[in-house]
């Protein structure tokens, strides 16, 4: 048989076997994204993450509970500030070390749903993102896939998951922009699973010269509300998820709150009468996260968000301002 | 160990290497020995250059690694060809980032990592180049001299002196302070602070989707707050 033949041969071969792991691979993508959203919330881990974003490298540790299906979670900086937040049903605590402050942050009654995930809905993302097994890797000491989550478009970004095998916690994410380029990793350092993590007791200690500060909760409005405001250009896929109308600090300006998202997505965007000029007239970004602001029928439009800085443009510039329109 | 790598290292020191070739000249390191010498060697040079220096005049680390990696006995390979698909949705084998690498990173040199970090911190004092001269000749740094090579050899002062080095821009400061996180272009701490309180409130929402658990939390706890 000739080289050449030889070769042909093999690639047919070779596109046969691709084509019969393709039916099996992709029910395996479906089933470990399944997986990993129910061990995220329902296992009880703790370990060491660090977080690189353009030249950036920040290093933190998180523990995780679910006793009794509570959950709780802290996320801890070894760097710098030794800032902490910690997560549980019915507050959102935040120490900042660096200005001796403790927010406690409490959902209102109604809101009390932690953790109110949004279902990972495969069929509906499948219309926005492609997802595709990637192979295998080693994070952590720990075997893991290595999943694609590939946009559609350029209004949001990609994600490569590695997931531990054993668990399908997400031992290493990258968010890739439309560029292709990796705009920010979280990879874990050390992992351990195991369930007899104890939660986090108090956060008290020691902090008795710092100041508590309990930041009003946001007042939830169904989204369903007529509100003032037409998003005339919202990227295809981006629902309306919630709506508040809250002031962001004590005594402050009252601030009109609307929250979309793709099901993996989300942006905010945030309106309030422009006065103070201290809004955002320009785009601004902090590793993955971008912010576009501008002014729009004397309001500061602020839109801040994990997705690309097209999208909060898009968004931002698209506002009108109407006469109790139903919002999209 | 090929220019290019060693170019990407230098690079990766400098805070001047492209994302897509961060990651992976990252996942390089953590996978060759050599390479993580490499890496280790040139931050332990910048510890001991920065503990007996302090935030002198200096010209910068990268530089001063450039000068040794032109130094460096080269082990000649071919450089690979550019490959211009993109590399993301590839599958990938053990890409494995060694701990040490990333810990190592953090504690030696985060200052490097973020040559942005200095604007709008107007406290960190910035070393300056001497402006009358495009050249800087590298004197022999101290640490470094009995400093041996993973080939073996020594580097020697006269090595150090063979050729002058340009030197791309003014050396940041060499400060001791972590820098955290900040945004971008801007110029107002009122502005600052009512982007974050939006991005605190943003996270509630944010850390409720399926994939992204911690990312918007993350930001906040390694946000700096210094103004």
């Amino acid at each position: 048989m000739l080289p050449s033949c030889r070769a042909w041969v093999g690639c047919f071969l070779l596109a046969v076997a691709q084509a019969t792991m393709a039916g099996e691979s992709e029910k395996n993508v479906e089933a470990w994204l399944e997986q990993m959203v129910q061990s995220v919330r329902t296992l009880s881990y703790e370990g060491t993450f660090v977080y690189l974003h353009n030249m950036q490298l920040e290093t933190m540790q998180i523990t995780h509970t679910a006793n009794d299906n509570q959950e709780q979670e802290r996320i801890f900086s070894l760097n710098g500030a030794a800032r902490e937040v910690i997560r549980s049903p019915d507050s959102v605590i935040c120490v900042l070390p660096d200005v001796k402050t403790v927010s406690v942050m409490k959902p209102e009654a109604d809101d009390r749903d932690f953790p109110a995930v949004l279902p990972m809905n495969l069929n509906r993302l499948s219309n926005y993102y492609e997802f595709r097994m990637l192979g295998d890797a080693r994070i952590a000491d720990r075997e893991a896939v290595v999943i694609g989550v590939i946009p559609r478009d350029a209004y949001r970004y990609g994600y490569r998951l590695f997931l531990d095998v054993d668990h399908a916690l997400p031992l290493k994410t990258d968010a890739i922009n439309e560029e292709g380029e990796v705009v920010s990793q979280i990879m874990f350092t050390s992992l351990r699973v195991d369930p007899s993590i104890q939660s986090i007791s108090s956060v008290t200690h020691g902090k008795s010269d710092y100041a508590w500060v309990y930041p009003k909760p946001a007042q939830s409005l169904p989204t369903s509300l007529p509100a003032n405001w037409q998003f005339r250009q919202v990227p295809d896929g981006f629902q309306l998820q919630a709506r508040t109308k809250q002031s962001l600090s004590p005594g402050g300006q009252e601030v009109e709150h609307f929250v979309f998202s793709d099901g993996l997505a989300t942006f905010s965007v945030y309106i309030e009468k422009a006065g103070d000029g201290d809004g955002l007239h320009e785009a601004s970004r902090m590793g993955a996260i971008n912010a576009y602001g501008t002014q729009v029928s004397g309001h500061q439009i602020t839109v801040v968000g994990e997705v690309p800085g097209q999208t909060v443009r898009t968004i931002a510039n698209s506002m009108e301002y109407s006469v109790a329109a139903i919002p999209k | 160990m090929t220019e290019n790598i060693r170019e990407q290292i230098s690079a990766l020191l400098d805070g001047e290497l492209p994302q897509h070739e961060m990651s992976q000249t990252v996942e390089r390191l953590s996978e060759q020995k050599q390479l993580r010498d490499t890496w280790d060697r040139y931050h332990l040079m910048s510890d001991l250059i920065r503990g007996d220096a302090g935030e002198r005049a200096s010209p910068s680390l990268a530089d001063r690694v450039r000068a040794q990696l032109e130094a460096e006995p080269a082990i000649l390979a071919a450089p690979k060809p550019v490959n211009t698909t993109p590399a993301w949705v590839r599958p990938l084998a053990g890409s494995a980032l060694a701990a040490s690498v990333a810990i190592l990173a953090v504690i030696a040199a985060p200052q490097l990592l973020n040559p942005e970090a200095n604007k709008g911190t107007p406290q960190v004092a910035t070393a300056k180049v001497a402006p009358q001269s495009n050249y800087v000749q590298l004197a022999p740094a101290p640490v470094a001299q009995n400093y041996q090579l993973v080939s073996g050899t020594p580097y020697s002062s006269a090595q150090y002196r063979v050729r002058p080095v340009v030197v791309a821009r003014p050396a940041t400061g060499w400060s001791t302070q972590y820098p955290g996180m900040r945004w971008k272009n801007l110029a107002k701490p009122a502005t600052e602070s009512k982007l974050n309180k939006y991005l605190v409130d943003h996270s509630q929402y944010a850390t409720r989707g399926p994939v992204r658990g911690v990312v918007p939390y993350a930001t906040f706890v390694g946000y700096d707050a210094r103004q």
